[in-house]
């Protein structure tokens, strides 16, 4: 290289000391925006906010490639060499809440992350989601979060902070040094805490969950040797019996679960097998919801069913339950699952249950079929007893410090009081919590960790897979990764991601290997997952006697559950989101409540009527344990059990958790109890009406029966297959006479009509059953399809659609007047007899837009502002909507909403959501930062409606244009199929002959095919299959059977 | 559009005006013009007037409107900007006819006032000559031109003989201009 | 000379001994003298809840539609139920002006003027909700067709809404042109009498320079003629095209043919409930028991009884079709109406609009003052429920259960409710005063066939033998 020196001005040529000075400083203006230390406190002007963006972005991209060392985020499935404005980068990443696991795509625009979505490439979950995992995005731009460290309510800097950690730890000692983690599945973390425990010798780790599977852990380990869990295969299983296991909406894995779940449910009548499904349970959960049979029972019988379960498979011994129909179903269960290839899971945390599952499980075969012991789980590792045993110490002054991360025993633990207590006797107490939550306030040090959007990381959920977690954005706040601060209270002086990087280098052993796995997101062997049993070595009879022991009462039992929404709380209750996700079964927001069964609700006065539809505000009830008691309102819930209260834990947060998660119901972890061995979630309650002021519930559904009309199709196995034609004989017997030309007398079948299969009946009644032309529809025709059968109402879809599509949160008190915006709602209809919780069926079905051909709702939009596009589509335009609500009217799937507020903060009127001018959480400049900038931000005063994601067609139209081939089925998907964890939904051109949907709809599931409300002839392009259960009768099918529908309830 | 002098008779009921509107035809004095407090029937007949042609304005403007409503719509919905709306056709004619009603009725109605506006030459800000202020109230009031020809005192005699109850003689504007009708104009002290 | 005559048989229109310079006075007196105390308290509290209606509005359009309690599933509620409800109390004025005058009713002359009136203000209130019940009411303008860059470049001419937008602007317009054109001949005798400056200008502004020559007397009989002939299958059309707001959708209890005649009668029987209402009090006020006289108010409560009878009719018919169309949704729509959680509206308009007017077929009750105002407020309640049974009850259950709910108002709604009838009286008590509140042109044409001392007059001749009078008339001419 020459050593020429070119100058750009005589400044530059004589080099003076003014110059230097401004060549240094590049950008010599002050920059149009006060970048100082308070900017995001700031309330940037919303025009500054591009100016912001767009300066950021590329500040970032300049000075992380010019000064910081560069560490590449590989993109996964596009691959550009940098951020292309207005183009999205996806990186694969890990989901991980604890044992919480799922393997994600990180969807960002320009440098934000805007959207979560499922990687396929995992073997575990398989490109599904859960509605939490797709809400986790809103978490990062949580208002809530803590900006900074804090060192006793001040703040404070990470080495003040790390100098009096590391000094406080050598005054108190080593061996009184405690980490408390919730179960950590990440290998690096679990290697950094081993060397902190090295360092300090004598320092322990405790794992505590605050949903304990310590149960199963103990029985496993009594009964395999390993304290473990199995790899659950319900894809294999022909029977599934669960005793009180939600494990479609809470239990264990769920996404994982449903995937197997749905994949045993999807029939036709080319292939009829279906799995059955027994469920015994005592709430009603969304897995009750799905099963074939189902039996309620008290929360304390369930060791006494898995007895008798298990004494009919061995023995085969007539069971004496308490009631008729679980004898029947403990039978009929015993019966399937000794034909092989069954599956029984529990939900009890009680070891003996567990043990007689176990042995269950055993004895019927599922070892190495349904179950595996060769591929295990980590998902769950806290043991109840080692946390007594911490909480005992603490109170007994033996912990000198104690290090907090992924934990809040302060609110979830059953006896957070005492632990409270003990936290108060340690000297040096410090969280990682992301807010200052219930533990946080009471610690010494506050050092929060990163979001994981934020970080690097990895997961191994089972042993061998493994699965990476790269960062979708540089961290927002002075936050730090948790095992950074480990390694710096270590003393060691690598930073995290250089450990982690070195970790699986090494482990990989190259460069390429590990862009690759950066770049898949997941880490697995070849081939099949391993299967394979173990040996059962449990002690039945000591655990039968055990469970024979303890005498259930006689009174009400209480039992605690997660909500298929929140979960157990944590940051989750402050998710605006989550909060106004309708619980899939009450179908209520913002709330838990107290869920009895329609004959108990009776007793408290707060009788199931049709009045129960008018009236938000609820009778409040007492419920009173030994111990504790709570007020709370009534939730009428059919199915439940009589002698049952079920109350969501979640609920009843601290204010400086956030304002969504305040005054968002009751905490009801302290009914939680330790029995000696794990905690019990189920209390003997007793409970009482009381005077006070009824409590209004925020419900989205509040009529239960879908009144007999065929807008749900339901069949019986046995049905379906002596008859595959039951659909099309009554979609025939609706709308037949209108198909065949010409017309018949009415009543009487013509020849025509008669040998009519699916696709002419579609076709005829297109054309025949309307006094217009026919529109063509040449080109892309989108359609999407909706499997009842696979639906499990878990609500995924609801907020991945509400990710995608910028859908607006309310708030509680805009719920309560039916002014919720979700575009996809899960309608959730009972039937049966309100007092026979057993006699329930429930039934879900997604509800959005319908894209009608003949759509009412273009019609009677007096400005246009709505109409049908050349592909199908029933396509809004926002700027022209002014909002007569007409189109919401005429549509007869209410699938539109309104913008009845100003939800966004977008619009010129300052500063309004509410009446009393208080702004929602979702409206501030840093949760703003979530939206999508592929979709409209709707103002006040427009009616929207799913779009069927037209952003995300458009775009793969043009990419497919790009590259000049035509669009590949499949590529078009839209958010709420994304997100969707047992792939119910199918969408896709229907005038693509090869396409999946087009095949569903014509050939492989033309029998299970119907569209909702056909006969008003309104040419819906989403068409449902109907559901087939494999049980004895449908009874919502028949107004002898469905008192439901009697009762009009 | 001139100032004249008129010779005045002011009627108090209908039986005694008819024939005084005869006679005066009768007689060749110039009738200039009959001022009633209502549609008195037959005066127009009486007067030599022929029927109005009002009602042919408000059919052709009602025309006007049909046609307006079915060009435009057609052309917007089929030629300039065809949309389908919910699978209806384009050429939606049974959904126009309730906008192409209310145009006919429209545009029939306001071209015809206005017609009957301008023929009547009346608006805001017109002012005319009120040769009595009781030919609004109860006076059926005659005004009879005066000319060189005639002897002024002979009208007002020969209509005082014809029944009237009032009779004067008055110069005033026999058409329409821009004023207030609290102002005295200046031709009336002119008469004075 | 033409004989004027009416049959004895018929009641007097015009009570007392009245001549046309009497009338003059009797019906202009009121807008020279200063108002009575009840004017005062009538109109500053009109002017109070239109203050609070101002008020109501202000807040909706500030904070945005959802301070109402409508809903996803119930869209219009009070709002639309409120605009139809006005509309067909606005049908009651065109009705008598026009449909009357070319049926050559000439009883119509006492109280079109109020009734006409009274439609306008009605339409105006009417067309409030309309405009108000839009998300961006600022974007109204919308609607217009004219190029624009906002998306699609027109209106939709096939949406009943749109066809709403011509039809009310058209039927405000032509009424007010109907309106003040006969108003112009009034204004001119408030004029002549004038001694003030400032009513001789405003009223000589107001009556467009009128002197009523033979000509334009002529015209204007031809222009009220043709605008009457105009009215009748406009005041028609308009709840006609306000139907098919429903009748055109797809939802149960609003998609149905009988909608047009139904809501016609429906109209006509709340619009003439509501001149009852207010002339009742106007004649009592402003002491025009001769110019509307019992006959008057007997005339109309038989058009009352008349038109409720259609609607129970229409009622009746919707249930039968409910049951006899073996459409389940349709069947539905009608039970939830009757015991759903609705049940108290629907059975609040059986009972207001179906049974009680029934009653006017006593006639003792038909001329009873008192009676026939308690009928006419009774029976705009009926109608406002039966607007509200038709609108909110169609809605709240109609196809997929999962979306049913329900709707109750919110403050602001009933604030707008009544500010509108703050907007109504504030005009009418302004129209009171202000204006002759009975055509007076139009009463002196018919005061000497239907004057009570012209008939007396006929006496005479009535008692005269058939034969003589025949004679006496051949004789003449």
């Amino acid at each position: 290289m020459s050593q020429k020196k070119y100058w750009k001005g005589l400044g530059d040529l004589n080099d003076s000391a003014a110059h230097q000075q401004v060549a240094e400083n590049e950008f010599k203006e002050e920059l149009p925006l006060g970048l100082s230390d308070t900017l995001l406190g700031a309330t940037t002007p919303r025009r500054d906010f591009l100016k912001f963006l767009g300066f950021s972005t590329l500040a970032a991209t300049i000075v992380s490639s010019c000064e910081m060392p560069v560490r590449r985020a590989i993109p996964y499935a596009i691959k550009p060499e940098d951020i292309v404005p207005g183009v999205p980068n996806y990186y694969a990443s890990t989901f991980a809440d604890g044992g919480d696991y799922c393997a994600v795509i990180i969807k960002t625009r320009d440098g934000r992350p805007i959207k979560i979505e499922g990687n396929e490439l995992s073997s575990i979950t398989k490109g599904g989601t859960s509605a939490r995992v797709q809400a986790s995005v809103l978490n990062l731009y949580d208002k809530t979060r803590l900006r900074q460290p804090m060192a006793d309510g001040q703040e404070a800097t990470f080495d003040a902070i790390d100098r009096s950690i590391k000094d406080a730890i050598s005054k108190t000692g080593a061996q009184s040094t405690y980490i408390l983690t919730n179960t950590i599945i990440s290998p690096t973390t679990k290697e950094i805490i081993g060397q902190f425990l090295a360092k300090y010798p004598g320092s322990k780790h405790v794992v505590y969950d605050a949903i304990s599977y310590s149960g199963m852990l103990q029985a496993n380990e009594a009964c395999y040797g390993k304290r473990t869990l199995p790899t659950y295969h319900f894809d294999k299983a022909q029977t599934i019996v669960s005793l009180g296991a939600d494990f479609l909406g809470t239990w264990l894995s769920p996404i994982e679960f449903s995937k197997g779940y749905s994949k045993g449910r999807k029939i036709s009548a080319k292939n009829l097998n279906l799995s059955r499904h027994y469920q015994f349970e005592s709430n009603h959960t969304t897995t009750g919801a799905c099963a074939d049979h189902r039996a309620t029972c008290k929360p304390s019988e369930m060791g006494t069913i898995a007895s008798a379960l298990y004494n009919a498979v061995v023995n085969g011994t007539q069971p004496a339950l308490s009631s008729a129909k679980l004898n029947e179903l403990v039978t009929k269960a015993a019966a399937d699952l000794k034909k092989g290839s069954g599956l029984v899971v529990c939900g009890s945390n009680d070891v003996s249950v567990q043990t007689v599952v176990n042995a269950i499980n055993d004895k019927s075969g599922a070892n190495g079929t349904t179950i595996n012991w060769s591929v295990t789980s980590n998902n769950k590792q806290g043991i109840d007893a080692d946390m007594v045993a911490l909480s005992a110490a603490m109170n007994a002054g033996q912990v000198g410090a104690l290090i907090m991360h992924g934990v809040n025993p302060v609110y979830d633990y059953y006896d957070a009081k005492k632990f409270a207590e003990g936290l108060a006797k340690v000297a040096v107490t410090v969280s990682t919590a992301d807010r200052m939550d219930e533990t946080a306030q009471k610690c010494k040090f506050v050092v929060p960790d990163h979001h994981y959007l934020e970080s690097w990381g990895d997961a191994e959920p089972k042993p061998g897979y493994y699965s990476l977690m790269q960062p979708g954005i540089a961290p927002l706040f002075k936050t730090r990764a948790f095992q950074d601060s480990l390694l710096s209270w270590t003393g060691a002086t690598t930073t995290y991601a250089d450990f982690w990087k070195q970790y699986w280098m090494t482990k990989l052993g190259s460069q390429e290997k590990f862009d690759k796995a950066l770049q898949d997101g997941v880490i697995e062997p070849a081939g099949d997952m391993l299967n394979g049993g173990g040996t059962f070595a449990g002690n039945v009879a000591d655990a039968m006697a055990k469970i024979q022991a303890k005498k259930a009462g006689a009174g009400v039992e209480l039992l605690v559950y997660q909500s298929v929404a929140i979960g157990q709380g944590g940051a989750w209750s402050n998710n605006p989101w989550l909060q106004e996700m309708p619980d899939p079964i009450t179908r209520t927001t913002w709330d838990n409540y107290a869920c009895v069964s329609p004959a108990r609700a009776k007793q408290l006065d707060a009788e199931l009527t049709g009045q129960n539809e008018i009236v938000a505000a609820k009778k409040v009830i007492r419920i009173k344990s030994n111990n504790y008691e709570l007020l709370l309102p009534v939730m009428v819930v059919p199915g439940m059990h009589n002698d049952v209260v079920a109350i969501a834990m979640g609920y009843g947060r601290d204010a400086k958790v956030g304002r969504a998660a305040a005054n968002t119901g009751k905490n009801a972890y302290p009914f939680l109890s330790y029995n000696g061995q794990t905690v019990d979630y189920t209390a003997e309650v007793t409970l009482d009406k009381t005077t006070e002021k009824p409590y209004e519930l925020a419900i989205m559904q509040t009529h239960m029966s879908y009144e007999g009309r065929p807008i749900v199709h339901e069949y019986t196995l046995d049905e379906f297959s002596k008859n595959p034609q039951v659909l099309l004989d009554e979609r025939k017997a609706e709308i037949g006479e209108f198909a065949a030309v010409p017309w018949q007398e009415e009543g009487k079948e013509s020849a025509a009509e008669k040998k009519m299969d699916g696709q002419e009946l579609e076709d005829g009644f297109r054309k025949n059953g309307t006094m217009y032309p026919v529109y063509d529809h040449p080109g892309i025709h989108w359609g999407m399809s909706i499997d009842l059968n696979a639906c499990v109402g878990c609500g995924a879809c609801v907020v991945g659609c509400m990710a995608e599509n910028n859908v607006s949160v309310v708030g509680k008190e805009h719920v309560m007047k039916a002014h919720e915006m979700h575009w996809i709602r899960i309608d959730r209809y009972f039937s049966g007899t309100p007092e026979d919780p057993d006699s329930i069926q429930t039934i879900f079905q997604p509800m959005m837009c319908q894209h009608c051909d003949n759509a009412p709702c273009e019609n009677v939009c007096p400005v246009d502002a709505t109409n049908h596009s050349s592909e199908g589509l029933n396509q809004m335009a926002y700027n022209r909507c002014i909002g007569t609500k007409y189109c919401a009217n005429n549509c007869p799937y209410k699938v539109r909403h309104f913008n009845w507020m100003d939800w966004n903060g977008a619009d010129c009127f300052d500063d309004n959501l509410f009446e009393d001018g208080r702004r929602d959480d979702m409206n501030d400049d840093l949760t703003r930062m979530v939206l999508n900038p592929d979709v409209t931000v709707r103002s006040r005063g427009v009616m929207e409606k799913c779009s069927f994601c037209v952003q995300r067609l458009q775009d793969v139209k043009l990419s497919a244009k790009k590259l000049g081939r035509p669009m590949k089925d499949g590529e078009a998907r839209t958010a709420c199929q994304q997100a969707c964890p047992t792939d119910a939904i199918v969408f896709g051109n229907v005038n693509d002959k090869e396409s999946s949907i087009h095949k569903l709809r014509r050939e492989e599931q033309s029998e299970r095919t119907f569209y909702v409300l056909e006969q008003i002839h309104t040419l819906p392009n989403v068409n449902y299959l109907a559901k087939v259960r494999n049980t004895d009768v449908i009874v919502g099918a028949n107004v002898k059977t469905d008192e439901m529908m009697n009762l009009h309830i | 559009m001139a100032i004249k002098k008129f010779a005045v008779a002011c009627y108090d009921d209908e039986a005694v005006l008819f024939p005084a509107v005869a006679k005066v035809r009768h007689s060749g004095y110039k009738l200039h013009d009959i001022y009633t407090p209502f549609a008195v029937h037959g005066l127009d007949n009486a007067m030599g007037h022929k029927e109005s042609d009002l009602h042919i304005a408000g059919f052709i403007f009602g025309l006007c409107g049909t046609s307006t409503a079915v060009g435009f719509i057609s052309w917007i919905l089929t030629g300039d900007w065809p949309i389908n709306f919910g699978g209806k056709p384009h050429f939606a004619l049974p959904a126009w006819i309730p906008i192409t009603f209310e145009l006919t009725v429209l545009f029939a109605a306001v071209g015809m006032t206005m017609t009957f506006c301008y023929l009547n030459q009346i608006m805001p800000g017109v002012k005319k000559h009120v040769f009595h202020p009781r030919q609004s109230d109860d006076y059926f009031v005659m005004a009879v031109e005066l000319n060189e020809h005639v002897n002024e005192n002979d009208v007002v005699n020969f209509l005082k003989e014809t029944g009237a109850k009032e009779t004067s003689v008055q110069i005033a504007e026999d058409s329409w201009w821009y004023g207030r009708f609290d102002k005295t104009e200046p031709y009336q002290l002119l008469g004075q | 000379m033409h004989l004027k005559y009416e049959s004895f048989v018929r009641e007097p229109l015009v009570d007392g001994d009245k001549s046309y310079r009497q009338i003059s006075e009797d019906i202009i007196s009121p807008i020279e003298k200063k108002p009575g105390r009840m004017w005062y308290v009538g109109f500053f509290f009109s002017l109070a809840l239109l203050a609070f209606g101002v008020f109501s509005v202000t807040w909706e359009v500030y904070w945005g539609i959802g301070v109402w309690g409508i809903n996803r599933t119930v869209g219009w509620g009070w709002d639309i139920t409120n605009f139809v409800w006005w509309i067909g109390i606005g049908h009651a004025g065109t009705l008598i002006s026009a449909i009357l005058l070319l049926f050559r009713q000439s009883w119509r002359t006492g109280v079109n003027r109020a009734a006409e009136a009274m439609t306008i203000f009605a339409v105006m209130c009417a067309g409030q909700f309309p405009i108000f019940h839009m998300g961006r009411v600022w974007d109204g303008f919308f609607v217009l067709p004219y190029p624009n860059s906002r998306g699609p470049l027109w209106p939709n001419f096939n949406s009943a809404l749109l066809w709403d937008v011509f039809a009310i602007s058209t039927y405000f317009t032509v009424s007010l042109l109907f309106w003040y054109s006969g108003l112009i001949p009034d204004f001119a005798l408030v004029r002549d009498r004038a001694k003030t400056k400032l009513r001789k200008l405003l009223y000589g502004i107001g009556s467009f320079g009128w002197t009523g020559t033979a000509k334009n007397w002529q015209r204007h009989e031809m222009l009220a003629l043709v605008l009457a002939g105009l009215s009748t299958p406009l005041v028609l059309s308009v709840h006609t095209i306000v139907s098919f707001d429903f009748a055109t959708s797809v939802i149960p209890g609003w998609h149905t043919t009988i909608f047009p005649p139904y809501f016609v009668a429906g109209a006509v029987f709340s619009g003439f409930a509501m001149v009852q209402t207010l002339l009742v009090i106007t004649r009592k006020i402003l002491h025009l028991e001769d110019y509307i006289t019992i006959g008057h108010l007997e005339a109309m409560n038989k058009v009352i009884v008349l038109t409720g009878s259609i609607v129970g009719t229409a009622y009746l018919t919707e249930l039968f079709m409910s049951w006899y169309s073996a459409n389940q949704y349709e069947a539905g729509a009608f039970k939830w109406r009757i015991m759903g959680p609705y049940w108290w509206s629907y059975w609040a308009m059986m009972t207001c609009n179906v049974v009680s007017p029934q009653l006017f077929w006593f006639k003792k009750l038909r001329r009873n003052v008192v009676f026939t105002f308690i009928m006419s407020i009774v029976v705009n309640i009926g109608m406002w429920f039966e607007r509200f049974v038709i609108i909110v009850t169609s809605l709240y259950r109609d196809y997929i259960p999962g979306s049913w709910s329900y709707y109750s108002p919110t403050w602001p709604e009933v604030g707008f409710y009544l500010g509108t009838f703050g907007l109504f009286f504030t005009c009418y008590f302004l129209f009171a005063k202000y204006f002759p509140v009975i055509a007076v042109a139009e009463i002196k044409f018919i005061l000497k066939t239907s004057g009570e001392n012209y008939k007396r007059k006929m006496d005479v001749i009535e008692e005269k033998p058939v034969e003589e009078f025949v004679l006496e008339q051949a004789e003449h001419h």
